[in-house]
């Protein structure tokens, strides 16, 4: 009886658990595998693990932290697998879908300009780097953090976010590209930033 | 202190956040996780005996509180069953009636045939096949499931994202209650040799019992045996029969590489991802940047259906579609993008460059 009870209690504990996280974890899916569906795969396939593990997990101090880890995880593991079938579907049409996808970003948002240059940046990079930016500049965790959500060191953390940012830079000082926001002095100044983390992290 | 970009990134990052459909959370809100419940305290005096006179495995029941393990009676090797419990005419009625569904454009109108049969314990996997389409019937004590590699154009939030996926759908609506529109990791492989192609290894789930990895794929002439060693180690023989092989086993765990049998003897052959074979050229397109011999697309003898040995009815293979033709993947085009070629990376009917082939030869 007592087992019962027990047992009737964890189930509504992860159901409550499944119904607060599910949409933060479908939202940081969807900017890392940039990708609804896969966003879903990932999803679910991170709470089917945590359902797994779920007496171990429930103890923890921050099970929804520990979900977003497993979640980074399956996704960066499954990161060459999207970037194949990315590649199967040929640039032109993976081009079309994302312009579908930012648009309706782009509307929400109700700006044109540089976003719409940035949202097709963020979608090419690497998925190691877009994990770094979207931990480090959506969800708002600390270096630390993302390095134990990504489960690798500070300084890699810094010069994967260096490199993302460096390279969203360049992609939108393309020539066609739309013009940039940020400023010239604010380039060079995040560059020489970007640089100076580079050597600390590297020397 | 963060610079304009870094602000700039957060309000992308947020406007393509909540771009996300609305139903999307609600869609993986109400699937079933099943939960592992706590484990029960092993009583001394029973804990005690079953050390003394059980093996391992009797005592980890216990321990688990009698709860049946996932995919309870699977085994690696599959069962020489002659005449196997087969779910194909329930499996073969859904199929059919689901065939004039919108998603289901494109896939073949004839009969489902089975290709193959594979048997660990209490669970039957049957290889079907109707023209262009393929579809796999699971059948378990609890359950019965078709999967296909599927077109979800209204679902799954498949329609924009060029991602491979995999209806499911319970048959007879009893059982466990799988869920319809489960998502699939998809790995398209091939050996270097030749002797397996068009590999395809598929991470499932079923709510009776969690994810399950499903492998199926071509075998050369001459290859009598296939095992598939994963990557934790455990070694999953296949069945094998004109021309196929198929394999399963519980959890997401991918194998690599694969140990073939033929008469000359057993080789250990790591599985390529097809893409990686030929990464600068279009698939199915000779040709290769990194010294790996790219095979070339099939040709159009190969849709021949193959030489029958074995007890099936035979593989009845729709050819109507030539290599180099340009088709549509759209819809439910089976596992036609095994042919390397056009690989169905989605269901927007986005076709791949280069030939396709929409018939699994």
């Amino acid at each position: 009886m007592e087992e019962r009870r027990r047992q009737r209690h964890a189930r509504v504990e992860f159901d409550r658990f499944v119904a607060d996280t599910a949409e933060t974890l479908l939202r940081a899916a969807y900017l890392i595998a940039w990708d609804f569906a896969e966003a879903e795969d990932l999803v679910q396939e991170c709470l089917f693990q945590v359902a797994r593990r779920w007496p171990r997990v429930h103890k923890m101090e921050h099970p929804a932290a520990y979900a977003r880890t497993m979640l980074v995880h399956l996704a960066l593991d499954g990161g060459k697998r999207r970037s194949r079938r990315r590649a199967e579907i040929g640039p032109a049409s993976a081009s079309v879908i994302s312009e579908r996808e930012d648009d309706a970003a782009i509307r929400v948002l109700g700006r044109v300009d540089a976003t719409t240059d940035l949202l097709a940046a963020l979608g090419e990079l690497p998925p190691r780097q877009r994990v770094a930016l979207v931990l480090r500049y959506f969800e708002d965790l600390s270096e630390a953090e993302v390095a134990t959500a990504m489960d690798c060191s500070l300084g890699t953390v810094k010069s994967t976010t260096s490199r993302a940012l460096d390279r969203l830079r360049g992609a939108m000082d393309r020539p066609g590209r739309g013009a940039s926001t940020v400023d010239d002095d604010e380039r060079a100044n995040t560059r020489t930033k970007a640089q100076a983390t580079e050597g600390s992290t590297t020397g | 202190m963060r610079t304009s970009l870094e602000e700039e990134l957060g309000a992308a990052f947020a406007a393509r956040a909540a771009s996300l459909p609305p139903d999307a959370a609600e869609r993986v809100r109400s699937t079933d996780y099943r939960p592992r419940q706590h484990r029960r305290a092993v009583p001394v005096g029973l804990g005690a005996a079953a050390a003394g006179a059980a093996t391992a495995g009797t005592v980890l029941a216990v321990v688990l509180g009698g709860a049946a393990p996932a995919y309870a009676g699977w085994s690696a090797t599959p069962s020489s069953s002659a005449a196997p419990p087969s779910a194909a005419p329930d499996c073969v009625s859904t199929l059919s009636s689901a065939a004039s569904a919108p998603t289901a454009a494109g896939s073949g109108t004839g009969v489902w045939q089975t290709l193959l049969t594979d048997v660990r314990g209490p669970f039957t996997v049957t290889l079907l096949q109707n023209g262009t389409s393929y579809a796999t019937c699971f059948t378990g004590p609890s359950f019965t499931e078709v999967n296909r590699i599927d077109s979800p154009s209204n679902g799954s939030g498949g329609a924009q994202s060029g991602t491979l996926s995999v209806s499911s759908q319970t048959v007879g609506g009893g059982g466990s209650g799988g869920q319809a529109g489960v998502g699939s990791l998809v790995s398209l492989e091939d050996t270097t040799s030749g002797d397996l192609s068009q590999v395809l290894q598929n991470n499932l789930m079923t709510s009776a019992d969690g994810p399950y990895t499903f492998i199926d794929g071509r075998v050369a002439n001459g290859v009598t045996g296939v095992t598939l060693v994963l990557k934790d180690g455990q070694s999953i023989v296949a069945s094998v029969a004109d021309g196929w092989f198929v394999a399963w086993w519980p959890g997401s765990t991918n194998a690599n590489p694969a140990q073939v049998t033929k008469t000359s003897g057993t080789t250990s052959e790591p599985l390529v991802p097809v893409s990686s074979m030929g990464t600068k050229f279009p698939l199915g397109q000779a040709g290769s940047t990194s010294g790996v011999p790219v095979p070339p697309p099939p040709a159009s003898s190969t849709c021949a259906a193959p030489s029958t040995t074995g007890t099936s009815s035979g593989p009845s293979v729709d050819c109507k579609t030539s290599p180099g033709a340009s088709s549509s993947v759209s819809g439910d085009s089976g596992n036609s993008g095994k042919s390397g070629a056009g690989v169905s990376t989605g269901d927007t009917g986005i076709t791949g460059p280069g030939p396709t082939t929409t018939a699994k030869p």
